[in-house]
């Protein structure tokens, strides 16, 4: 069986360079937002600052056919991509071809200027319709694709292998990592790169996520802009962590884990020692008190309630998380550092109604 | 790679429920292209091929559980033809389990236009529309799938993004049974606007409005959207042979890339449709003369058709011999349908498979001669029986986001 390696790639979180700096007790900077943006869902979010890509040489038409959401994906999947091409010594042509490109990226809901197209009191809507005509971008189509943020990394990082856009809101992350984690166990290409970016935070975030905010397993999340990326290949040379299993799996109760957990967990031979949860700030009762069942001495972080829901990128983030986990315990283990010794990271990632993903981590 | 075996298909086009019928009336030159003069195009009278109000109350009918209006007609034609390529199959939906999986291409689950209009009056329920998984939930919920539930968003590739990844998964032994395909609305006001905006939309002719899409013709002026769903069940083979599941066709080979190129246009010499047809060829073992009919990606846009015709005639035109294998067809059946966007890749694989059980073609209507400097492809201008063993299906999207299927026939197997 080919082994799968992590190597860990560029995050944008709001004032903390990486996932890493959450075991050393940094948090996202939050910023209030008034109810009527935020429709009294929440009273803080963390946001990102716009990125104009011209540190990446992306010309006028990537800067023209993109908004925010899709530039933080654009930026921490294109420098993935160089810094592993530099690290691994690969040239452009010999690679390009062989480079498979996934991203998770939930669904672009409006431009950089997230105010629908002001409509007069008085007007009919009929006259609305009319207005759409005249007042749309003429690119507004172009920018409101997803793929339109897939064609982009691919044309700057030349990438021309398999290419797969996932969509969900809440796990396309986590789908983007198993459709990768496939395509290079079966040698559809030789390396992956796997990116992600949340949902910018807009009224139009709040009107699609009511249900979720207003869910009380969520009354300690806050949204987060950010973004994530890393490669996955069989390649161990400088890899962050191996990717060992990978399960996707429809289960719709909200009390019960999907029962095929355990097979994964079995396969870890009693390894697993850590669970790294995103998708919603809790697991319900049930599940949580089946989880510990299932792994007895677990620890279990509640990625969302350090972070903030970050949505489709909560997979690749939660999975960066667990490379800097094995990592840092393999620093110290290399310089006589006491430690706690953690064999396998289970990464659950919970999406909407009854999706999910678990992915099990080891060290190298 | 080993063929995956097709035991399942439905789709659902305005006015069409039943891909026989659909097939049939293709094949006599039928166009389901029409004018709208909607409340929501304004002004601008379109032509496209749009779910009708019958359509949808009559779907609510035959589905109660279809007809809240928090779920998006996305979602709804999407859910029917699901169902039905399932029933189709005649697989019970009890005895799916984690051996199956739902592979589900949906590009934008966009709400209610009226909903665009004062989106914060809207019932907070409704707005799940806005959720792109939404139809995967549906599916997954009344087919009690327990496998991979997963939902693609690569433009017009999709639905053939969805298929690939389903395919793969059998082929891979993780499932017997994957139900992929995909949905669009692609006829939503928003869509439309966004496409007349970026000019991609067809412009001359409009008074006539079956004359208007006419893939690799001479005065083709651009695509027309519409609204549609397709799905397939595929089987693992040997599965499907146990269970004497009538098979419909093999689907022997897929490829997927990107191009690197342009967000807005392919390599005018047609090099990457040209790269991505080859894998598949390769992937499948199969050479250009193994394949006797094509159906094209064909969107009408200037600058699709060329590149298309230009691959298309790079490898499979004897230069030689100074002529295609005998036999050989392509079609683009968007002349008839319009492009159904991320849902035309699955769509096109019905109407392949179809032609393939019939040996049938189906023709490209309004196509009369290639422009100057174009590739001169033996486009089909009338149905008529052929031979097919092999069938290439193309699906190239914005963004240089390409991919194949190669279905084979299965007796030929």
């Amino acid at each position: 069986m080919k082994p799968i390696y992590i190597h860990s790639g560029d995050q944008c979180l709001p004032g903390i360079s990486s996932t890493k700096k959450l075991l050393f007790g940094k948090r996202v900077i939050t910023e209030a937002i008034s109810p009527e943006r935020s429709l009294g869902l929440v009273t803080q979010g963390a946001f990102l600052s716009n990125t104009n890509l011209k540190s990446l040489n992306a010309g006028r038409s990537v800067r023209k056919t993109s908004e925010r959401q899709a530039r933080w994906v654009i930026k921490v999947g294109v420098k993935t991509w160089q810094h592993y091409q530099t690290q691994q010594q690969l040239s452009a042509d010999e690679c390009s071809a062989h480079t498979g490109l996934f991203l998770g990226l939930g669904t672009v809901d409006c431009e950089d200027d997230d105010e629908p197209i002001p409509i007069k009191d008085s007007a009919a809507f009929g006259d609305y319709a009319a207005q759409l005509l005249v007042d749309t971008k003429p690119l507004a189509g172009l920018t409101l694709l997803n793929s339109t943020t897939a064609s982009h990394i691919a044309q700057l990082a030349n990438i021309t292998g398999v290419n797969t856009v996932f969509s969900p809101f809440a796990d396309a992350g986590g789908q983007a990592i198993i459709e990768a984690y496939y395509a290079v166990k079966e040698s559809h290409c030789q390396q992956a790169l796997v990116a992600a970016g949340s949902q910018k935070i807009t009224p139009w975030f709040f009107l699609s996520h009511q249900n979720y905010f207003n869910d009380p397993l969520n009354n300690e999340c806050f949204p987060t802009e950010s973004s994530a990326a890393l490669v996955l290949s069989s390649e161990s040379h400088q890899a962050s962590a191996q990717l060992h299993q990978v399960l996707r799996v429809f289960h719709s109760s909200d009390n019960q884990l999907p029962p095929r957990l355990s097979h994964l967990i079995a396969q870890d031979d009693g390894r697993s020692q850590q669970v790294i949860y995103t998708g919603t700030g809790s697991l319900s009762p049930g599940q949580l008190n089946e989880l510990q069942q299932l792994i007895p001495n677990a620890h279990v972080c509640f990625l969302d309630r350090l972070l903030g829901y970050t949505g489709p990128v909560g997979a690749l983030h939660a999975l960066l998380l667990a490379c800097d986990l094995l990592q840092e315990q393999r620093y110290r283990r290399n310089h006589g550092i006491s430690y706690h010794q953690i064999h396998r990271v289970v990464i659950v990632i919970q999406g909407h109604h009854g999706q999910w993903c678990f992915l099990s981590v080891g060290d190298v | 790679m080993n063929p995956v075996a097709v035991t399942g298909l439905a789709l659902f086009l305005p006015g069409y429920w039943d891909p026989i019928r659909l097939f049939t009336d293709l094949s006599c030159d039928v166009s389901l292209l029409k004018m709208h003069y909607l409340d929501e195009y304004q002004a601008v009278p379109v032509v496209c091929s749009a779910m009708e109000s019958s359509d949808l109350e009559q779907l609510a009918h035959s589905y109660p559980y279809l007809k809240p209006d928090n779920i998006s007609v996305t979602a709804k034609i999407g859910t029917y033809a699901a169902m039905q390529a399932i029933a189709s199959s005649n697989i019970e939906p009890r005895v799916l389990s984690n051996r199956c999986g739902l592979f589900v291409g949906c590009n934008k689950n966009l709400p209610n236009f009226h909903d665009f209009y004062q989106p914060s009056h809207v019932p907070q329920d409704r707005l799940k529309q806005l959720h792109q998984h939404q139809v995967t939930e549906i599916i997954a919920d009344k087919a009690a799938v327990k496998g991979p539930a997963m939902t693609f968003g690569d433009a017009c590739v999709s639905g053939v993004s969805a298929i690939i990844s389903g395919q793969r998964r059998i082929q891979s032994g993780e499932l017997d049974y994957a139900i992929c395909g995909a949905t669009e609305q692609a006829t939503h006001p928003i869509m439309q606007h966004s496409f007349a905006k970026l000019g991609a939309l067809a412009t001359k002719n409009l008074e006539n409005p079956t004359s208007v899409c006419r893939p690799f013709d001479k005065n083709r002026s651009g695509c027309l959207l519409a609204d549609g769903a397709a799905f397939l069940v595929l089987e693992d083979l040997e599965h499907a042979v146990q269970r004497k599941a009538n098979i419909h066709s093999l689907l022997v080979s897929s490829s997927r890339q990107s191009e690197a190129y342009k967000l807005t246009t392919t390599q005018p010499d047609g090099s990457d449709y040209v790269r991505c047809m080859q894998a598949a060829l390769r992937n499948a073992g199969l050479s250009a003369c193994d394949i006797q009919h094509i159906s094209a990606h064909g969107t009408s846009t200037p600058n699709n058709d060329v590149s298309e015709g230009k691959a298309i005639e790079r490898i499979f035109y004897d230069p030689i011999k100074q002529a295609y294998p005998d036999g050989f067809s392509v079609t683009s059946t968007k002349s008839a349908l319009g492009h159904a966007l991320g849902a035309s890749g699955a769509i096109e694989a019905v109407l392949s498979i179809l032609s393939l059980q019939k040996q049938k073609v189906l023709p490209t209507l309004n196509y009369q001669k290639p422009g100057e400097g174009e590739a001169c492809l033996p486009i089909v201008r009338k149905s008529r029986a052929q031979k097919i063993n092999h069938l290439l299906s193309n699906s190239f999207g914005f963004g240089g986001e390409n991919a194949c299927l190669i279905f084979s026939n299965y007796g030929q197997n």
